[in-house]
């Protein structure tokens, strides 16, 4: 178990090195450096020739990638142009904000997901099922962002249950008391991880219908049914619980879906996240931000993946190395 | 004279449906591409799709002649988003321009770079993926590693990254780089096909008989695994269409006033509230071609590939 854990984490190691060292390529090859570009700001060029040797920028190329990567590793992420403040504050501001979406979010869908998968494969070929696969694959196929503005329409503008932005904060608060607080940020965060949830449930429930049916194969579900123990308990008892261990892989690999459907999503609610903050930076060419989001994006992909390697390890034995 | 000309389109269309629907039922029972055809035709929700494709790229294929308007014209601003009418069958957006013949152009766009771009994709990942799983060893370690390190990166994170870096980007550099971030899938996917290949009596056979190694590729494993390779393709298509989309939307797609799919969902989105038009119809075009390409995928992969029994 330990032992798979470190080779896991040795291999996460690695990507994110290659992301580093890739975003420093892609910064070195395009026009330009991060402290180029200050659009109307009026900076002091002492002040910007200071950014770019503290970041080595005014050095040879291999002296620049090793200071580069010893920055990062450092958790110095360069400073944020359209922020005016280091890279490291801006993300520890909206990260968090993020992380939360990202968690109701990944509950929320696989919750839909494998219900709906569950009811599928039990009533495989009939209208339930294929009717509900067709709807959850257009809502598959529908452009993030695009579905979130037609919500904010339908239930913001013409049916107003929701608010779309101007979520309290400290400053803005109005309403006093935690609870209170919690209330408006849920409220917020209604439509945000609804949108999420109905763009990416049909790949949670697709793999869990499938499962349900392969599991359903299986001898010891015909020997259940020929000693007779009810259908329902077959489904509920037998099958879904071998079902469900395989899911926990795709919780892993749906978190680049979800990650990448919340930098739109969040734009279009105004969300204050990472999506939110690096959309927005995109007009202001803030390199240091955007390939800041990259590095930070692609960590928490991976260690999304090592938690749901580990976690599969755990509930199911025979994945564990001997 | 317009309504003639979208009845010639229609014509179009029922043409190649005929011609198809009788290549895909033949007389006596069909093999090879023929019986793939017919396994296609059998899907209800494939024939749909592929009618829709038909559909969509005739409509674009004629776009000037079949638009109401100019895509780019300003009409006076008591026109600007003016709701769906006779005139205006989208109505018009914020600068006063018909939403309907900017659809039909965006749609253009859309669909001619999603193809370009997937092709590019394609080539690339099927080289990559058939280099790393044939020469193997530490080469294709490393080269997996890599393909790793770029899914881990959610795509659209790594086109804005790429794209704040590049902008403004031209037809040609949205291509390419649309192009070049979707062949990681197509690549993993190839590898672990060609590991598969490589290990059969067949690559031996030639192997003994002194092929040399690009020919045994070229001749034994390719062709073996087109068939994943199109699926994936026709699956990707729908993922390369919304990604040029959202691009567009941030703004670092097509520049204005070209129209494309997306930019006139932005040029939509801060009048949401009042002109819903702008930003609904396009949209629907974006799904309803995604949503064709996702099934027709589906269906290709059943009609292709007869071991998989349907579930």
């Amino acid at each position: 178990m330990r032992r798979l854990l470190a080779g896991r984490l040795l291999q996460g190691l690695a990507v994110i090195w290659l992301v580093a060292t890739l975003t420093f390529v892609l910064l070195h090859l395009a026009p330009g450096d991060p402290y180029s570009y200050l659009g109307d700001r009026r900076v002091d060029p002492a002040v910007v020739a200071g950014w770019r040797h503290r970041y080595c920028l005014d050095e040879p190329l291999p002296a620049q990638y090793v200071c580069y990567v010893r920055a990062v590793a450092g958790g110095d992420l360069g400073y944020s142009v359209t922020q005016q403040r280091p890279v490291r504050d801006v993300l520890i501001e909206y990260v968090p904000r993020t992380i939360e979406l990202m968690v109701l979010a990944l509950l929320a869908t696989f919750a839909t997901g494998i219900a709906l998968g569950v009811v599928q494969a039990h009533k495989r070929g009939t209208f339930a099922d294929w009717g509900s696969r067709g709807i959850t694959l257009v809502f598959y196929s529908m452009p993030d962002f695009w579905l979130a503005l037609m919500l904010v329409l339908l239930f913001a503008y013409w049916i107003p249950i929701f608010p779309i932005s101007g979520m309290e904060n400290v400053i803005t608060a109005t309403s006093d008391g935690r609870w209170a607080h919690a209330v408006d940020v849920g409220r917020h965060l209604v439509l945000p991880v609804t949108t999420l949830t109905l763009l990416t449930c049909a790949a949670v429930a697709r793999f869990q219908r499938a499962a349900m049916l392969d599991v359903g194969r299986l001898e010891f579900v015909v020997t259940a049914r020929a000693k007779g123990v009810p259908e329902s308990a077959i489904t509920r008892h037998h099958i879904l619980r071998n079902a469900l261990l395989p899911i926990i892989t795709l919780a892993g690999l749906a978190l680049p879906s979800l990650l990448g459907g919340a930098v739109l999503v969040e734009l279009v609610f105004s969300w204050p996240g990472m999506g939110y903050i690096t959309a927005t930076a995109v007009s202001s060419r803030d390199y240091s931000l955007v390939m800041s989001s990259v590095l930070v994006t692609s960590v928490l992909v991976v260690v999304g993946t090592i938690a749901a390697d580990m976690l599969y390890a755990v509930v199911d034995p025979r994945v564990r190395p001997t | 004279m317009l309504v003639l000309r979208w009845l010639s389109a229609a014509a179009l269309v029922v043409i190649i449906c005929v011609a198809l629907w009788r290549y895909s039922h033949p007389r006596a029972r069909a093999t090879g591409h023929r019986a793939v055809f017919a396994r296609y035709a059998a899907h209800p929700s494939a024939v749909i799709a592929l009618f829709t494709l038909i559909v969509m790229y005739t409509i674009v294929a004629f776009a000037p002649w079949l638009a109401t308007h100019d895509p780019i014209e300003i009409f006076a601003q008591e026109f600007a988003n003016h709701p769906p009418s006779r005139e205006f069958l989208f109505g018009t957006d914020f600068a006063g321009r018909d939403i309907f013949s900017r659809v039909l152009y965006g749609a253009r766009f859309s669909l001619i770079i999603s193809l370009l771009a997937t092709a590019i994709a394609v080539v690339v990942g099927t080289a990559y993926g058939a280099t790393a799983g044939f020469v193997g060893g530490k080469l294709d370690t490393a080269m997996m590693r890599l393909v790793d390190a770029f899914l881990s990166i959610p795509r659209i994170v790594l086109l804005i990254a790429v794209g704040t870096l590049w902008a403004p980007l031209g037809v040609t550099s949205l291509v390419l780089l649309l192009g070049l971030t979707a062949w990681f899938a197509t690549s993993r996917l190839v590898r672990a096909e060609v590991l598969s290949l490589r290990e059969r009596d067949m690559v031996a056979a030639a192997r003994a008989l002194g092929a040399r190694d690009l020919a045994i590729v070229a001749r034994h494993v390719l062709p073996n695994v087109l068939t994943p390779v199109i699926v994936a393709a026709t699956l990707g298509v729908a993922g390369v269409i919304i990604n040029e989309a959202a691009l567009s939307y941030l703004g670092i797609g097509i520049p204005d006033p070209s129209p494309s799919l997306g930019n006139i969902i932005r040029d939509g989105s801060p009048y949401i509230a009042t002109a819903w038009w702008v930003a609904l119809f396009p949209g629907i075009a974006l799904v309803l071609t995604s949503l064709a390409y996702n099934l027709a995928g589906d269906g290709l992969r059943d009609a292709m590939d007869p071991r998989q029994v349907d579930r």
